[in-house]
């Protein structure tokens, strides 16, 4: 037997608690069961407000009007984290807010927040080599989407760089989700994006269920595009990256696992 | 795509993954117990967190990268409280098999990449994406981590 099967072998005779499935799930389904009712709950009062708000709207026009949208440090912080939500209160945010709309969608880039002044919020789930970007997805005719419904999934891409080289999963992608009054937010969580802030970087949803190839074309000399025969929901924003933050060696570095 | 947070989801991740992170987390942690905290908190940052995979395997290597960033956590947590966790389990291991002590005594980055290699059977490049290391980095770790073993097993 090699080393490889003796390896497995004495690993897989490990004993671990043998309830450890059944308890981790129970535990897992009622931790589940606590965050919906709190997604509820914070719902009711966002409910109220937009009533509110509503009425005022009726008083003044008979146009459909979508939800007023959260900031992206309400985002952050309805998302449980605190100090990203502070990291959008500091200089280092840009807030965009800026609505593309597709295919029956309305999907909106919040804002940005990334870069070294981040560490100055002292809190380790805010990291200075990160960028954290906050969107939001509604439906045109004003139908809720809920937490449970197909949605769309966000990736970063870089003009001049193959989208399957810099993409949300090489990037190390971590995405929190929120629903609230019928709108789907996104709190991603990037490798910093600012090092390729010499190109143009952009924030591209598309439909989790296509391949991304047919969604976005990618030419030769480096154009990221639209896709010509695709009929899905899909967007493309350019993020407002500055320029002085861009760290070309870095860059390379990151580029370098591919040679 | 799947329904995050209900009972089937919980259900089915629960029992693909929970054998293959409770491996990983042993082999960093060297304790039944620990692996079995740091795998549940691993699903509890699943379950809150709500990450977007592209499929099963982006599942897998997300769900295996942070169960290795929380025991690796946990082992820093422990030194800093000067808790001896490594010195402590590495006698009820030793006591089990001599191989998988002989593992466990490797430096933790060593023991990872071991485990991930020879257990998970990935590549040096789909390690490096999960540990967040160029490919270069992994490979001379292996290297190390074999020669380390070769002299050691030799001895034996």
């Amino acid at each position: 037997m090699d080393f490889r099967d003796r390896y497995k072998k004495q690993i897989d005779s490990l004993l671990f608690n043998e309830h450890f499935e059944c308890q981790t799930a129970q535990m897992l389904m009622l931790h589940a069961g606590e965050m919906e009712e709190k997604t509820m709950t914070s719902s009711k009062r966002v409910k109220i407000i937009i009533a509110v708000a509503a009425v005022v709207l009726l008083l003044t026009t008979t146009a459909f009007a979508l939800p007023a949208l959260l900031s992206p440090g309400q985002v952050a912080q309805l998302a449980g984290e605190e100090s990203i939500a502070q990291a959008f209160e500091s200089e280092d945010a840009v807030i965009i807010n800026q609505t593309i709309e597709d295919n029956g969608y309305s999907i909106t880039l919040h804002g940005v927040a990334s870069g070294s002044r981040l560490s100055k919020i002292n809190d380790l789930d805010v990291k200075e080599d990160c960028s954290y970007i906050v969107l939001s997805v509604a439906r045109l005719d004003g139908t809720p989407i809920s937490i449970m419904d197909d949605t769309l999934l966000f990736s970063p891409l870089v003009k001049g760089f193959a989208p399957w080289r810099v993409n949300a999963w090489t990037l190390n992608c971590t995405q929190i989700g929120i629903v609230r009054n019928g709108v789907r937010y996104f709190l991603y969580e990037y490798s910093t994006l600012e090092m390729f802030a010499k190109h143009e970087v952009y924030i591209a949803a598309y439909d989790a269920n296509m391949p991304f190839s047919r969604v976005y074309s990618y030419t030769e000399d480096g154009t990221i595009d639209y896709s010509g025969d695709y009929a899905g929901t899909r967007a493309m924003f350019t993020l407002p990256l500055d320029k002085a933050k861009a760290d070309e060696q870095a860059v390379q570095k990151f580029m370098s696992q591919y040679e | 795509m799947y329904s995050f947070g209900t009972d089937e989801y919980i259900t089915r991740v629960v029992n693909n993954y929970s054998r293959s992170l409770l491996a990983v987390a042993y082999a960093i942690l060297k304790s039944t117990s620990d692996a079995q905290d740091a795998v549940q908190e691993t699903f509890l940052r699943l379950v809150s967190k709500r990450p977007q995979f592209n499929d099963c395997n982006h599942e897998k290597a997300w769900l295996i990268r942070v169960t290795v960033n929380i025991s690796r956590n946990m082992l820093k947590a422990s030194s800093r409280k000067n808790l001896p966790l490594e010195d402590y389990m590495h006698t009820e291991s030793r006591a089990e098999d001599d191989l998988l002590a002989v593992v466990l005594s490797l430096p933790e980055k060593y023991r990872t990449v071991i485990h991930l290699y020879y257990y998970e059977d990935y590549s040096i490049a789909q390690i490096a994406s999960i540990l967040n290391r160029p490919p270069a980095t992994i490979g001379t770790w292996l290297s190390r981590a074999r020669n380390m073993l070769r002299t050691m097993l030799k001895g034996e």
